[in-house]
Parts: structure tokens; C-alpha cells; sequence
């Protein structure tokens, strides 16, 4: 029997905590993480709200398979209304916080209302309290840490937590666990803060056995043959996800300048993942159970410290090469303090590449910026603007709102240099290279994404090759001499695995170690670690529905806040020829991606008029309650 | 002997696999091959040896994260 979620319901208007169970013939449906979270938004949210009014719920979920001591499985999702789109915010975190709340009992916490003053909530099992904050609030993520630590006189804690810029609202400020590992995007710190919730605590103690416990420690042995003789794991173990980045640029497709450009070069050897390992990498640090040991942490004396981590791809790339700076250190500086802050690094560092490029075009000048140059290149500007903006001072205080926003505040053009969909930044992968990837950046409910896919480049591996022969099981058969095709295949690509991606992020597994491609684990062994872990007898189909039906879940939520396929776009820049670098000419075909996104409408079942899902497909799903008139509203499939 | 590395001519000793040539190149990352227009399949990188004037075209598979 598929087990029930236990969830726990914190009012913090009237201080009430309760709990409920959802039993298990729902919760197969719904397996966790983002569906679960999207399933209670959807059952107890009403559309319309402000998401930074007491309105508006925040949901944290883990799943049935949380907390297992294998590879990938302590993932932590966060579900509500983003404060940065307007739309659905669904975000994931690793470490050891998820692992300790399922642990501690626990598949759920809807999070209510808003507290009079600043708190925290503390859970060791069954026990449950809403604890005074004014002390903690305001302080940055290393110090709260140690200030909640003292306050329970308790050292084995996992904390995830808002840094000052939740507190002040900031649209872009993510929920920070391990001072480190952050649910980055859509601005769910934000949310948290104008709940005045500085954290959630769990005390860090029990473990869990599996179903299967045999089964299931052979598959965590498993983790560790397969990462010897797996390439792409290796690299990405030996040199982090930065160990990419010069490859990016020496292609041309890695953003440049406010994505002007695709080529960095002198500035891209200099902040790759190799020159990381070489020069500034103190050790590789892991999440619950993992072999795998991707993340960084870093060390400079007296300016860097090894508390806050150090930085990926993403975080290299929108402080490097999207604002031209080439110093390691100054892109590791500015990870400390988003770390500190609690502020996600791409839409950080893009909000600031985008006011760059407003200021060398004069859009924004020194009256603006109070007197700061904010030319591209200014390492200083950099990290004095990741200051304002988590303070929400001067400039800042337009930059809190995202470039999106900012945007509108500014006029004179600055619309142009946006370089974001549905108002969320776009990650450092180039739509012009990874067209798949373009694709699912326009159509995702969250906005641009690059973590709800799989990449357009390992269709270029051979037939034998690991990734061909699962995507194969997935039913993607076709393979490419080159990434820039936009076909049907590519297409049906860009969708399946996006099904795919949508149900690791509802089990709350590892995009690393868990995936359809590259990755340590795939489809094969998923349906195996159901078994083994819950003694779920499941099929390929059955985990591919879930899928499917928490992206028309997110569809649904959004057009019941008014989305439609108005907002399924990339900037324009998009179908301008790249202008210099090995990538010079490339371009997006504008009618090609406008009747890719249509064909991609036909393949999911939704309406091509408006981009949403048509009825006929939520009733295919199991999700014919969101058409009881409660649950509807506004929505129009047609 | 010469080669073609993706329209670049190279000198590279004799005798060389795919997966030595890379190793040669000191190319670090997940490559596809392909050989005088063809694929290069994952299981023959270790046994098909380059040849004289064969144009070899070695895409890196870029992920990032």
C-alpha cells in the first residue's frame, strides 16, 4: 500500500498548529515534493492574492523516498506564489534539511497567514513550536545559524532560512539551508519574510530504513561503481558544474555582456571550474547520502569564507561573464553574499547585468545610480549593488524588484534589455545552442528555467552511448550531428523529459544523480528504487503521468491567475545574429519557435488559442476536481 | 601523421584511437566523434584507430548545472 502524507499546518496568524494526513490512494497521485505542494496549493489557495500577502501559502514538501541513505534523495521543494512572476513558484534545494524533515516525520508543511513578530518554527518529531525570532531577524544566514543554535541549546539542527533580503522583500530572495544550498528561484525567501518566518528548524536525528533494505543498499553501492566508469559525473565531481564554462564560451554560447554576446574570451579561462580546482577550492562538499560530491567550497583568507560554499556554473556565469567581470574572487564574493542575504544568483546577477547595460546605453545614468558607474566589467559595482539591492537601498531598491520591474520603472527602452520570461531571469544557457532548452525557458509555468529539462547537446552522443540508450526508454529515439535543430523530435524531446524532470522534482530527487540521460541513476533504476524504498510496484507510465500532471497542475494554477500564450516568449534578442566568437550568425528562427511552441501546445493536449490545458487532458490526468466550480474561478481552457 | 581536428590540421603520432587522441589533445569532458562524416560509436573508442588525412570532428557535450 502506497503510505499517506503526514502534514504538518502552521497558521502563524493565530500561532495554531495542527496536522492532517492525506491518505495514500491521493498521495500516489501526488508523490511528494511539487506535486504535493501544487495539489494542497490548489485544494486550499485561492487565485488573485498578492503573493506577499498572508494570503498566500507556502508549502514545503519532501517526499515518500526522502531521507533514504542513497545517492540524490534529499531534496527539499517549496511551492507557492512567486512574488517575481505572479505565477506558480516551485523550487528545489538539496543538503540535509530535506532529509531530516521527512526524518523527523514529515511530508509536508503548509505554512499560513503572518506572524506579528519575527519567528521561527522548530520541529523534532511530533514536537512542534513557533519560537520568538526578534533576535535572529535582520541578522545575516551564517550568524542566524548560531543564534538559533544557542537559542535551543542544540548543535544537530538543519535550518532553512531567510537571509535580510527575504526580510525585505526582495522578489528575487530564496530559502537557504547549510548557508549554501538555496531554493533559488521564483522568490520564495520573499515570501517567507512577508510571513515574518525567519526559519524552520528540525532536529537532526533518526534515520529511516527502506522497504527493501537489501535492495535499497545495493543501489547505494551501486552509486559508487557507477560514478568510477561515468564520465560526465566525474567531471562534475572533480570541477563542479563551473567546469563547463570555458567549453561555453570557446562554442559561443556562453552570455555575455547582458547577452550581447555568447563569447568571453581571456575572462572565461579565468573563472572556469578548472581554475577554481586549481586556485581557490578548499573541498568538495555532498548532501545527505551522496557519493557524488559536486558542490564547492571555497577560501579566501580574510574575504571568503568556506561557511557559504562556493559557486556553480550559474553563479559564475551571471556574475562573470554577464556583467564581464573576470575576477574568481569578486564572482566568490558575490556567492558569499547572496549566501548571506539569501538572494538567488542568477536573477541577481542578471538584474545587475541588465542595469549595466541600461547604463551604457544612458538609459540609467549617475543621478540613477547614486553616483555608482555601473559599467560592465566594475567588479566593485558588482558587490556594492548585491549590498543595496539585499538592503533595498538606493538603486537597490529598484534592482529588489527584478529586471522585469525595474524595467517598467525605468521606460526609456530599458523593456529591451530584459533578458527574462514571465519576469524570471534566464539561466546561463543559450536558447541559440539548446533550442529544446529555449523551448521549455518559454513555455515553463515557473518562467525561464534551465532545470526542467534535459539539454539539447547529449542527442549529439552515439547510439550505444548511456544517455541515447535511456532517452530511448523514454521513447526519444532520434539523435542530432548538431544541437540547433528545433524538430518535431526535438520537440517531443523537450517535453518528455520535461515530464520526466517534473517527476523528480515531485520525488524530490537529484537532477544529478537522478535522470533521463548523463546522469548516475535512470528510468530503469527509478522504478527499481520505488520498489526497494516504499515497496512501490511501478511502471515507467504510471511515474511519467505524475509528471505530466504537476506541469498541468502549474498550467492550470497560472491560467487561473491570468497567463496564457501571451507570456510564452523569448526576448528578442533571442532571434538576433550573434555578433562575434565562434557562434557569430547563429540565430533563433522567430517563425520556426513560434510554430514550435504551438506543436508543443498539441503535444501536451493543451488549447493552441490559449496555451492552457484543455479539458479533456486535466480529466486524462486526474485532475477533473480543478474544474469543480470552487477550484475553477476564472480558469478558460478554451 | 596529419589529420584533421574539426577543419584544423594536425600532427599526431601513428597508431592512435579515438580515446587516445582525446587523451592526446588533452581534451577533458564527454566528446561525440565522428570520422569522415560517420559516428563514432562509444564501445569502438578505444579500437578505432585514426588514419592518415581522416577529418575528425569532436564536439564536446556541454551540460553545466
Amino acid at each position: 500500500m502506497f503510505p499517506d502524507a503526514k502534514i504538518l499546518d502552521i497558521d502563524l496568524t493565530l500561532a495554531a498548529i495542527s496536522e492532517h494526513t492525506l491518505s495514500g490512494d491521493i498521495y500516489r497521485l501526488y508523490p511528494g515534493g511539487s506535486a504535493l505542494g501544487l495539489y494542497l496549493l490548489l485544494k486550499e489557495g485561492k487565485p488573485g492574492i498578492d503573493a506577499l500577502a498572508p494570503e498566500n501559502l507556502l508549502i514545503f514538501a519532501v517526499s515518500p523516498l526522502t531521507g533514504l541513505p542513497i545517492s540524490g534523495l534529499s531534496r527539499l521543494n517549496v511551492t507557492t506564489k512567486s512574488p517575481l512572476t505572479g505565477a506558480i513558484a516551485d523550487s528545489q534545494s538539496g543538503g540535509f534539511f530535506p532529509a531530516y524533515l521527512k526524518i523527523n516525520g514529515w511530508d509536508a508543511i503548509i505554512i499560513r497567514g503572518k506572524a506579528k513578530k519575527p519567528v521561527y518554527i522548530y520541529i523534532s518529531g511530533n514536537q512542534v513550536e513557533i519560537k520568538s525570532a526578534e533576535k535572529i531577524w535582520g541578522r545575516v544566514t551564517g550568524e542566524a545559524e548560531q543564534l538559533i543554535r544557542d537559542d535551543l541549546s542544540e548543535t544537530d539542527l538543519e535550518i532553512a532560512q531567510i537571509g535580510p533580503a527575504g526580510e525585505n522583500l526582495v522578489r528575487f530572495a530564496c530559502i537557504i539551508s547549510m548557508c549554501s544550498r538555496a531554493n533559488g528561484r521564483n522568490g520564495t525567501g520573499a515570501v517567507m519574510g512577508s510571513k515574518n518566518l525567519k526559519a524552520v528548524v528540525v532536529k537532526k536525528s533518526g534515520r529511516l530504513a527502506a522497504f527493501d533494505q537489501p535492495g535499497a543498499m545495493a543501489l547505494a553501492k551501486e552509486a559508487v561503481q557507477r560514478l568510477r566508469t561515468n564520465e560526465a559525473l566525474s567531471g562534475l565531481a572533480t570541477y563542479g558544474t563551473d567546469g563547463d564554462l570555458q567549453g561555453f564560451s570557446e562554442a559561443g554560447f556562453l552570455p555575455t555582456r547582458n547577452w550581447t554576446s555568447g563569447w568571453f574570451p581571456g575572462g572565461d579561462s579565468k573563472i572556469t571550474g578548472t581554475t577554481m580546482a586549481d586556485t581557490i577550492l578548499k573541498a568538495r562538499d555532498t548532501c545527505f547520502g551522496c557519493v557524488v560530491r559536486c558542490k564547492r567550497i571555497v577560501e579566501i583568507p580574510g574575504k571568503v569564507n568556506p561557511l557559504y560554499g562556493g559557486p556553480e556554473y550559474e553563479t559564475a556565469a551571471c556574475f562573470g561573464s554577464y556583467c564581464a567581470v573576470e575576477s574568481l574572487k569578486t564572482i566568490s564574493i558575490a556567492n558569499q553574499l547572496c549566501n548571506m542575504y539569501g538572494l538567488d544568483t542568477i536573477s541577481c546577477g542578471a538584474t545587475i547585468a541588465f542595469a549595466m547595460e541600461c547604463y551604457e546605453n544612458s538609459v540609467l545614468d549617475g543621478q540613477d545610480t547614486g553616483g555608482l558607474e555601473l559599467k560592465f566589467g566594475n567588479d566593485a559595482v558588482l558587490l556594492d549593488l548585491i549590498e543595496l539591492i539585499a538592503a533595498r537601498k538606493g538603486i537597490g531598491d529598484m534592482l529588489a524588484e527584478g529586471s522585469a520591474r525595474a524595467a517598467k520603472m525605468i521606460g526609456k527602452g530599458a523593456g529591451n534589455f530584459v533578458m527574462a520570461v514571465k519576469g524570471q531571469e534566464m539561466p546561463a544557457h543559450m536558447p541559440q545552442f539548446k533550442p529544446a532548452v529555449g523551448l521549455i525557458y518559454a513555455v515553463s509555468p515557473i518562467g525561464a528555467d534551465h532545470q526542467s529539462s534535459e539539454h539539447d547537446p547529449f542527442l549529439m552522443l552515439p547510439p550505444d552511448s548511456q544517455s541515447r540508450q535511456w532517452l530511448a526508454q523514454l521513447g526519444i529515439w532520434k539523435g542530432y550531428d548538431n544541437s540547433f535543430e528545433l524538430d518535431d523530435e526535438k520537440i517531443r524531446f523537450a517535453y518528455v523529459t520535461q515530464c520526466f524532470f517534473a517527476l523528480l522534482d515531485t520525488l524530490c530527487l537529484c537532477q544529478f544523480a537522478w535522470g533521463p540521460a548523463w546522469e548516475l541513476f535512470g528510468p530503469a533504476d527509478l522504478i527499481e528504487l520505488c520498489k526497494c524504498g516504499l515497496g512501490w510496484k511501478t511502471s515507467l507510465a504510471e511515474l511519467l503521468q505524475v509528471g505530466e500532471r504537476r506541469i498541468n497542475m502549474m498550467r492550470f494554477f497560472n491560467a487561473r491567475e491570468g497567463f496564457n500564450k501571451s507570456m510564452d516568449y523569448l526576448p528578442a534578442r533571442m532571434f538576433e545574429p550573434m555578433p562575434e566568437g565562434p557562434s557569430q550568425g547563429r540565430q533563433l528562427d522567430r517563425e520556426n519557435f513560434q510554430q514550435a511552441i504551438l506543436a508543443y501546445y498539441r503535444i501536451a493536449g493543451w488549447d493552441e488559442a490559449t496555451g492552457n490545458p484543455a479539458e479533456e487532458t486535466l480529466v486524462k490526468l486526474s485532475l477533473g476536481w480543478l474544474l469543480e466550480h470552487e477550484v475553477k474561478n476564472e480558469y478558460s481552457g478554451e | 601523421m596529419n589529420i584533421q581536428v574539426n577543419n584544423s590540421a594536425v600532427d599526431i603520432p601513428e597508431n592512435l584511437s579515438v580515446s587516445s587522441l582525446l587523451a592526446y589533445l588533452i581534451l577533458k569532458g564527454t566528446y561525440a566523434v565522428w570520422i569522415n562524416d560517420q559516428q563514432v560509436f562509444q564501445q569502438d573508442f578505444h579500437t578505432r584507430v585514426v588514419a592518415q588525412n581522416d577529418r575528425v570532428r569532436l564536439v564536446r557535450i556541454l551540460g553545466g548545472g
